[in-house]
């Protein structure tokens, strides 16, 4: 029998993830769009993305650029000169049958190496159960590396076994890459998640990527369970998938393992409708890929400078956000987490605070209002699976501010302000208006408020001696009033009348 | 030696179809080269000053490189661009072979 | 009287400035000597006539109009069928390329057509430039105009000659191992592989990258250095070209005499070359020494390694550069429908010439899993050990002399069937590609039975200068631009 352990045999995983440069103009050798994805087929090409025949690669200085300072994100080492290798493989959607990419097996010639990231942890309820912050960890970064994108295949028919031909759009042929390689230190699928977040995350921050175009962001994993051999999962379209692929693979490794049958050291593809890895190559086929220096393009000497050049080119990432938040703001690690996690919250949040510069109020508005609603919406499946809900609820950053500022300076019950919040965020409205047309049925009834306030008089009739030397008497007894009323009280009015009845008194 | 090279599956890894008739004379070709090649494993030197391979390598400034400059519509001096015409189009797709 | 295709064209366009013959005059009996001449050399793979004439009868205007037309107004230019033209068909000599049009212009037929060039035709090779004989061709062998039953070298082997037998006044070639100075040699007209970055390879369709450079080919060094500087220059689309100033001089020979230029004689090379050739490329050096150059013997110690370094290289690169015919976006008459991938491409690849498979499968072993140190790594570090070896050699020469080919030209047939034969006609040309240094070969003399006899001269690198100097001192004394075959 064999000895595996009851806890379960170790569990290592790494990844290779492969961001698009969709933020530059230009493909990575040529003058091309970048943006291939409003092109039609083929038009978004020229005789150097084509492969045709002379044409020679020609460096985007950007690319090299915006690669760079996802190194420093990932706190990899940048070498002072860089060059690329040529990946030598067939297949119909790679236009000159190599990948122009880099390789460091023969010298170093990646753009980042030796890096090492620390992964705060997910605090977003999002990935429900997996909400334990003690799984943040360190994971190594074997390498950062710029390469060129293939082309595209399609079919006019779903199985592939009906179609007689494929379809090849060569539009996104040439656009850059930043291959991202971790070591293998994952050690569950959940925490592979919650990185694969905080990663797209990070990319959003350094304005390289817009991670909500589709296949802007893509990943493939290795698995290798009790220290055996290393087993590739490619072909996964979503990071659930990621999730799912993981979780499946283990599952057949541990199998194979039970039942004493060796885990090959292969390539699989995920198959997404039927759940399953499929066997796609043997490492021994996939190993002939005939690396050689591309001879077309020299090497890139980059320089001493350069690396405190990018320093200045350089965002603020989440990690130096978030420091901020909690030193300078005083919001709550918890609450400051949640904001940056998701770039375009804590832009929102930032935005907001230049209508009203009051962070916590404004944080807990979007932390505890607006996100629980986004969450709702994201229960019931109105958000796709890599745009955040931001966009599907028409609210706009002035509008938290006004609400905080209400609840701040017309000291707003929180229970009406929050109702007020409700109607704004679902009919865009902006709050003061609301509640200016909350008034208007109001106005012409100052008997009922006074009606009101003799009520709470009665109830407390410590009021009015205790508001000659407290002032906040006076908006203590306004909540009360909104509260009774569910908001629907002018506050300038009622204010007026609790003063004079209380000075009457 | 250069001797029992793979010629078949060389010729995959290549997508070279050879005639099977032609693979004597072929293998012999290779391995007639080859042969030649190892004349290479005669070079030795102790000299530590040896130039690597990047000793070749043609270097460029990170600062000459392309900008990110997408071209103009508009087609300089050359003429307007003639638009390649690809083989075997359909629906503005290449035609590939069954995947 | 000469006919005008026989003049030189820096002649020929000096006429057609002054008005004293049109350009269309020009071109028109240039096509009529095309017609004539070319079926028996088959240096021609396709023709740009109509195309040439409506260009000459432009020029012909500007010059009525009193506008500039530049360094080569007139003049026809055959471009090798490796060099892209924009509305041409592009063949390398290749059933794969066989319906390939390119949409666009190598840098340098740009640069031709700015200095009022004329592109009459793409010329006839081996197929992408891998051969030193122009027999491995689609379009079959290209004969030499000495005699038409031997081999015109390759694999420039249609651009050399096309201009030794009058056809037109200039070409360009490409050179990967030899492959200007080679035919340049067997039909003897002078051909130039320029320094490794000084032409742009934009447009040239890689066999291998590391190696090649674009050139000129023509009868006198006077006509051979307008259309060098012509080509000249760093190229925004090449980034291996190097910026510089490329102005190459034909100086006078008082003034090149007073540069007391210091020739290393490759003794050992001239040696081991067929006594003909060896007799012939004393001869040379005698001529020099009676100019008052300083003679001196030497030697690359390395020259051993260089030929499995060169191939090595070549092969490796040509087999991934090569990779991309696969007809699928451009290529010749097929569809892949009904077609499993890996059978289509293997099958559209079978077009190839075996000539060309064998190198993609040499090189395509050395760079497999395993072998890059035993191969790959060695010949590069041997490169660069050769490349210091020069650099040391020009610390005390100007010049290296040595033979062009180590053999006269043989018969077509001869040296097809044994690679490594054919490999060893490249020994001393490998050289200069694999130092990246500009090297020239220059008619030399004939043999007794009449066949050319190159002499090649390497210089230090973007020292074009002095390779064009050397040439004016030998065209003087021989005269050898004279020397036109009887066709």
């Amino acid at each position: 029998m064999n000895n595996i352990k009851k806890m379960g045999p170790e569990l290592k995983i790494g990844l290779e993830i492969h961001c698009q440069l969709t933020n530059l103009q230009t493909k990575l050798f040529c003058d091309c769009l970048s943006n291939y994805r409003n092109s039609p087929p083929n038009e978004n090409t020229c005789p150097i993305c084509l492969g045709l025949p002379g044409t020679l690669p020609l460096l985007n200085k950007r690319a090299v650029e915006f690669a760079s300072m996802i190194c420093m994100a990932f706190n990899c080492n940048i070498p002072e000169e860089i060059s690329f290798y040529r990946k030598n493989y067939f297949y119909p959607d790679l236009p000159k049958n190599y990948q122009t990419t880099q390789y460091n097996s023969y010298e170093l010639s990646s753009i980042g190496y030796e890096g090492s990231i620390e992964f705060v942890g997910d605090s977003k309820s999002k990935t429900d159960a997996s909400k334990d912050s003690k799984q943040r960890g360190r994971i190594r970064i074997a390498r950062v590396q710029l390469e060129e994108d293939p082309g595209k295949i399609t079919y006019e028919e779903d199985k592939s076994a009906a179609n007689n031909y494929s379809l090849i759009d060569y539009n996104r042929a040439g656009v850059s890459l930043v291959e991202i390689v971790t070591e293998p230190d994952f050690s569950s699928p959940i925490a592979v998640r919650g990185f694969l977040n905080e990663i797209v995350n990070l990319f959003e921050y350094l304005g390289v990527t817009d991670p909500s175009l589709e296949g802007s962001v893509r990943c493939d994993v290795n698995v290798s369970v009790g220290g055996g051999k290393k087993v590739e999962i490619k072909n996964i379209s979503s990071f659930k998938e990621v999730e799912k692929s993981i979780y499946y693979e283990i599952t057949r490794q541990k199998t194979l393992i039970m039942h004493e049958i060796d885990v090959k050291p292969e390539t699989r593809h995920w198959d997404e409708k039927r759940k399953v890895t499929i066997a796609a190559r043997s490492k021994e086929e996939e190993e002939e890929y005939r690396y050689f220096p591309e001879p077309d393009i020299p090497r890139i000497i980059l320089g001493g400078k350069f690396v405190s050049r990018v320093k200045t080119l350089m965002p603020e990432l989440p990690i130096e956000r978030l420091q901020r938040y909690i030193e300078v703001y005083k919001i709550t690690e918890h609450t400051a987490k949640i904001l940056v996690n998701d770039k375009r919250i804590s832009d929102f949040f930032e935005e907001s605070l230049r209508y009203h510069k009051s962070p916590i109020e404004i944080s807990n508005w979007i932390v505890n209002e607006l996100l629980t609603k986004i969450n709702e919406k994201d229960r019931q499946g109105l958000t796709d699976h890599n745009t955040r809900g931001l966009d599907i609820l028409s609210v706009s950053p002035s509008q938290v501010a006004e609400i905080a500022k209400l609840v701040e300076v017309k000291a707003l019950n929180r229970t009406i302000a929050r109702e007020i919040f409700d109607k704004s965020i679902e009919t865009g409205t902006s709050p003061l208006k609301i509640i200016e047309n909350l008034e208007i049925e109001k106005i012409s009834d100052e008997a009922s408020i006074i009606k009101i306030i003799q009520d709470i008089l009665i109830s407390q009739p410590q009021l009015p001696e205790q508001s000659r030397n407290n002032p906040n008497v006076i908006n203590y007894v306004l909540g009360l009033i909104m509260k009774e009323t569910r908001g629907r009280v002018n506050p300038q009015i009622a204010l007026k009348l609790i003063k004079q009845m209380i000075e009457s008194n | 030696m250069a001797k029992g090279i793979d010629i078949i599956k060389l010729c995959n890894m290549t997508k070279l179809e050879i005639p099977e008739q032609n693979i004597p004379e072929i293998s012999r070709k290779v391995e007639e080269v080859l042969l030649m090649f190892d004349k290479l494993d005669e070079f030795t030197t102790e000299d530590s000053t040896v130039p690597s391979i990047e000793d070749l390598k043609f270097e460029m400034a990170f600062e000459n490189l392309r900008d990110d400059e997408p071209r103009p519509t508009v087609e300089s001096s050359e003429g307007p661009q003639l638009k390649f015409k690809l083989k075997n189009i359909k629906d503005g797709f290449i035609l590939g072979p069954r995947i | 009287m000469k006919s005008l295709y026989e003049l030189p064209a820096f002649v020929v366009s000096r006429k057609i400035k002054e008005q004293e013959i049109t350009a269309e005059e020009y071109i028109s009996i240039i096509i009529e000597r095309i017609k004539k001449v070319d079926d028996k050399i088959n240096s021609f793979i396709s023709h740009n006539f109509e195309s040439a004439l409506i260009r000459s009868r432009a020029i012909d205007k500007k010059i009525k109009e009193g506008i500039n037309t530049g360094l080569l107004a007139g003049i026809p230019v055959g471009i090798k069928d490796n060099i892209s033209v924009k509305g041409l068909k592009n063949t390398c000599a290749s059933r794969m390329l066989a319906e390939y049009v390119s949409p666009y212009n190598a840098t340098v037929v740009s640069k031709i057509e700015e200095q009022g060039g004329i592109i009459i035709g793409k010329l006839n090779m081996d197929e992408f430039g891998m051969g030193t004989t122009s027999e491995y061709s689609s379009h079959g062998p290209v004969r030499n105009p000495w005699n038409l039953d031997y081999v015109a070298g390759g694999s420039s082997g249609g651009s050399a000659a096309a201009v030794a037998s009058s056809q037109i006044p200039l070409s360009l070639g490409s050179d990967t191992g030899g492959s200007i100075r080679c035919p340049s040699s067997f039909c003897s007209v002078i051909g130039i592989k320029p320094t490794y970055g000084s032409v742009s390879r934009n447009g040239l369709i890689s066999y291998s990258n590391s190696l090649e450079q674009i050139g000129p080919i023509a009868r006198t060094i006077y006509d051979l250095v307008p259309l060098l500087n012509t080509i000249s220059g760093d190229d925004p689309k090449d980034n291996t070209t190097v910026h510089k100033k490329y102005e190459y001089q034909t100086n006078n020979v008082d003034n090149i005499l007073k540069k007391k230029y210091r020739i290393g004689v490759l003794n050992e090379l001239i040696d081991d070359s067929e006594t003909e050739v060896g007799k012939n490329t004393r001869k040379k050096v005698k001529q020099l020494e009676n100019y008052g150059c300083e003679v001196e013997d030497t030697r690359i110690p390395l020259s051993n390694y260089a030929l499995a370094s060169y191939y090595v290289i070549a092969t490796a690169e040509a087999s991934s550069n090569l990779s991309r015919y696969d007809n699928l976006r451009y290529g010749y008459e097929g569809s892949p429908e009904g077609y499993e991938w890996n059978s289509y491409f293997s099958e559209s690849r079978s077009k190839f010439g075996d000539e060309v498979k064998l190198r993609i499968l040499l090189g395509s072993y050395v760079l497999s899993a395993g072998y890059y140190g035993k191969y790959y790594a060695k010949a590069q570090k041997i490169r660069s050990m050769i490349k210091r070896e020069f650099d040391i050699l020009f610390n005390k020469y100007d010049i290296l002399l040595l033979p062009t080919m180590p053999v006269l030209p043989f018969k077509l047939g001869e040296k097809t069937l044994q690679p490594i034969e054919h490999y060893n006609l490249d020994v001393y040309t490998i050289l200069a590609n694999l130092a990246g240094i500009p090297a020239i070969s220059i008619p030399g003399g004939l043999s007794e039975k009449g066949f050319p006899i190159g002499v090649q001269l390497i210089a230090n690198a973007f020292n074009e200068q002095k390779l064009i100097d050397a040439g004016v001192l030998l065209e003087n004394v021989d005269g050898f631009e004279t020397w036109i075959p009887k066709i």
